[in-house]
């Protein structure tokens, strides 16, 4: 459940277009490595208000509705660290368990030379 | 009685040691081979670690020093060592080494100078008579070098040949007047160096390759620098960038005489009972405490730790710490404020050839209307695209979703740089003292940060924030952002002025041969001596005067 609503959100945070989301590019490994002892209960909150007002959980809401639900929340503590981490999982060096293949690399042209 | 002793020790054979420097960073490599080549035994203590290669440190992009938020590449270790910052509200946060706020430099052999991007800078001559020059504002410390830039000069161009710089000979005279030109020619410019040239040749804005500490030749036996996308920040993979790690320490290693032992913390320095220096205790890599004996003691440990270090040594005869019996110690703290411009070309200019930093202008430095001082303006290195993602973004864009994404894809081939460090204007209040409560992992006081910079440094950093934006605009900018500069604290990497020197020993800690006031026997030769930090990166400044101070040496 908070699984599915975390893949969910990390995917509005950056979400697939021509290139892959968060959760395509191995965001998820990377945010194994982190304790999200601040951010679970936030995005049990999330999954809470999805029912309350749509009946349904956040991760099965359309992209424009969990967009005006994390916008609610875009100043809370809980949310900027996940974005915080999420970036770094995307953009950061392979090594660290995300942007796998290279993929955040590849779409903005960072070729590096060695 | 103490010049009597001192005279007996100095002539001793029954020390191991003539001397001991502590921390082997740019002042105590340089000083450890001066004394060494000299004939000195020489003893080099230093906390960090001795393998600096790039294959012991690593690209970890997010634990570098660079971009520290989960930890660095290059000590001090995360645990056991922390530090109290008191913010300007009072409020008081204790930190971890790679928080902000702690202030890091690179502790390790080679110090900053293992992982720096190399900026080879020579203060200019206004840099050392700010006070002379534009008066001393209420309530700062500015005062002018108890040196000029003449007495300085010799020592400049010997680093520079010693370990190497690479600049352009004709286009550096014109600033910094000289007979012999540098070893190695300017680095080859990349694609966003081509851009800011061409637009400060459209604003008329005299500017030249920035001078570095890297090979573009082959030379000391390394090899030319391979112009990647990882300089600052990290070790070099080629070994071309030059640090004291592989010019002076291993120099002072070649004689014979000087000693290296890494993980070796410096607990205290010693003092006999009427106050004179006898040594250092120092705690190994494997706990075991030592005591050990010596004629001349050097400290190098950065301008935070060697203020720490001479107010953790005191004694009946010194009861404030050493060499601060006026209250001197540990006072104007002082690092850099970095005003800048970023902006966005109208095409992707972006080519991945570093090192980046490549052109500079010092049109700013000094005689500015209605502000004191100024500093020097380059575009910036190669950006990690992390390091993008969380401190370039334009303000008004969304920290995440969509539009964030497509700016990341679009921005950063298209992005520029601008930005440089500003002369600070000291105030007494920006200072280390030892925390009364939080004790390091050896059960010391730990360093407290508190206090801002003078308000005039950010009156002046306002200033080079406005004259960024118009060379970006110049760059042909089609989009331009920056941030405001606000009153704070600053230290970091270019930490300087805790322990400044001086004629007189009532403002001064050190005399102007970087001997502690009151002291025939101790001597500083790091960045702590500086009154003033200059509107440049430091280094060059701090490895100079460090060659001075150590030849000054009896």
């Amino acid at each position: 459940m908070t699984n599915r609503t975390l893949t969910a959100v990390i995917d509005r945070i950056i979400p697939a277009d021509d290139d892959p989301s968060a959760s395509q590019a191995g965001v998820l490994h990377y945010l194994d490595q982190h304790p999200l002892t601040g951010i679970s209960p936030g995005l049990a909150s999330l999954d809470a208000e999805s029912q309350a007002h749509y009946s349904r959980s956040f991760d099965t809401l359309s992209s424009g509705d969990q967009d005006a639900l994390l916008t609610m929340h875009e100043q809370d503590a809980w949310f900027t660290e996940l974005v915080t981490l999420t970036m770094e999982g995307y953009y950061a060096d392979p090594g660290n368990g995300g942007n796998r293949d290279e993929a955040s690399w590849r779409m903005i042209g960072f070729n590096p030379h060695s | 009685m103490a010049d009597d002793w001192i005279q007996s020790t100095l002539m001793s054979s029954t020390f191991t040691y003539d001397a001991i420097v502590i921390g082997a960073g740019a002042g105590g490599g340089v000083t450890a081979a001066v004394l060494s080549e000299r004939g000195m035994r020489v003893l080099l203590l230093e906390r960090g670690k001795r393998d600096v290669s790039l294959a012991a440190t690593g690209r970890d992009h997010l634990r570098n020093h660079r971009l520290a938020r989960h930890g660095h590449n290059i000590g001090p270790e995360l645990e056991g060592n922390p530090r109290v910052f008191v913010e300007p509200n009072g409020a008081t946060r204790t930190l971890r080494p790679h928080e902000d706020g702690w202030n890091n430099n690179a502790m390790a052999v080679g110090g900053g100078t293992s992982v720096f991007g190399a900026q080879a800078w020579r203060f200019l001559p206004d840099d050392f008579r700010m006070a002379s020059r534009y008066g001393v504002p209420s309530g700062s410390s500015l005062a002018d070098w108890p040196i000029t830039y003449a007495d300085l000069a010799p020592y400049y161009e010997r680093i520079e040949w010693e370990m190497g710089v690479a600049a352009n000979d004709a286009l550096m005279a014109t600033h910094w007047p000289r007979a012999r030109g540098y070893p190695m020619p300017a680095m080859p410019v990349n694609s966003q160096g081509r851009a800011v040239r061409a637009g400060a040749q459209k604003m008329g804005l005299p500017v030249f390759p920035v001078p570095l500490l890297i090979n573009t030749a082959p030379y000391n036996h390394r090899p030319a620098c391979t112009q990647c996308s990882f300089c600052v920040g990290f070790a070099c993979g080629v070994d071309a960038k030059n640090g004291t790690q592989n010019t002076m320490i291993p120099r002072a290693l070649a004689t014979g005489n000087c000693t290296l032992l890494t993980g070796a913390r410096v607990t205290r320095i010693t003092t006999n009972v009427t106050g004179v220096v006898t040594g250092v205790t120092y705690v190994d890599d494997a706990g075991t405490m030592h005591d050990e004996r010596s004629g001349r003691v050097i400290v190098c440990a950065g301008a935070i730790e060697t203020a720490r270090l001479l107010l953790l040594s005191g004694s009946a005869a010194h009861p404030h710490g050493l060499g601060n019996h006026s209250d001197q110690v540990g006072r104007n703290l002082q690092g850099h404020y970095y005003p800048g411009a970023s902006g966005l070309t109208a095409e992707p200019i972006w080519d991945g050839v570093g090192p980046g930093a490549s052109t500079a202008t010092v049109r700013w430095n000094h005689g500015n209307a209605d502000v004191i001082g100024g500093g020097m303006l380059a575009d910036e290195f190669i950006l990690l695209p992390i390091i993008f993602a969380k401190s370039h973004l334009p303000p008004d864009l969304s920290r995440w979703g969509a539009a964030n994404k497509a700016f990341m894809r679009e921005g950063y081939r298209r992005y520029l740089d601008l930005k440089g460090p500003v002369q600070e204007i000291p105030s007494p209040d920006g200072r280390v003292t030892l925390d009364p409560t939080v004790r390091d992992a050896l059960g010391l006081p730990v360093a407290r940060l508190s206090g801002t910079t003078h308000p005039e440094t950010v009156r002046t950093a306002e200033f080079m924030r406005q004259r960024a934006l118009e060379w970006m605009v110049a760059c042909g900018a089609v989009r331009t952002w920056s941030r405001a500069p606000v009153l704070r604290l600053s230290g970091g990497q270019h930490q300087a002025g805790t322990c400044r020197m001086g004629a007189d020993p009532a403002t001064s800690v050190a005399d102007p041969t970087g001997r502690v006031h009151g002291h025939a026997n101790l001597y500083l030769a790091d960045g702590s001596l500086h009154p003033t930090n200059g509107g440049f990166n430091p280094v060059l400044t701090i490895l100079a005067n460090a060659l001075r101070v150590a030849e000054g040496i009896t």
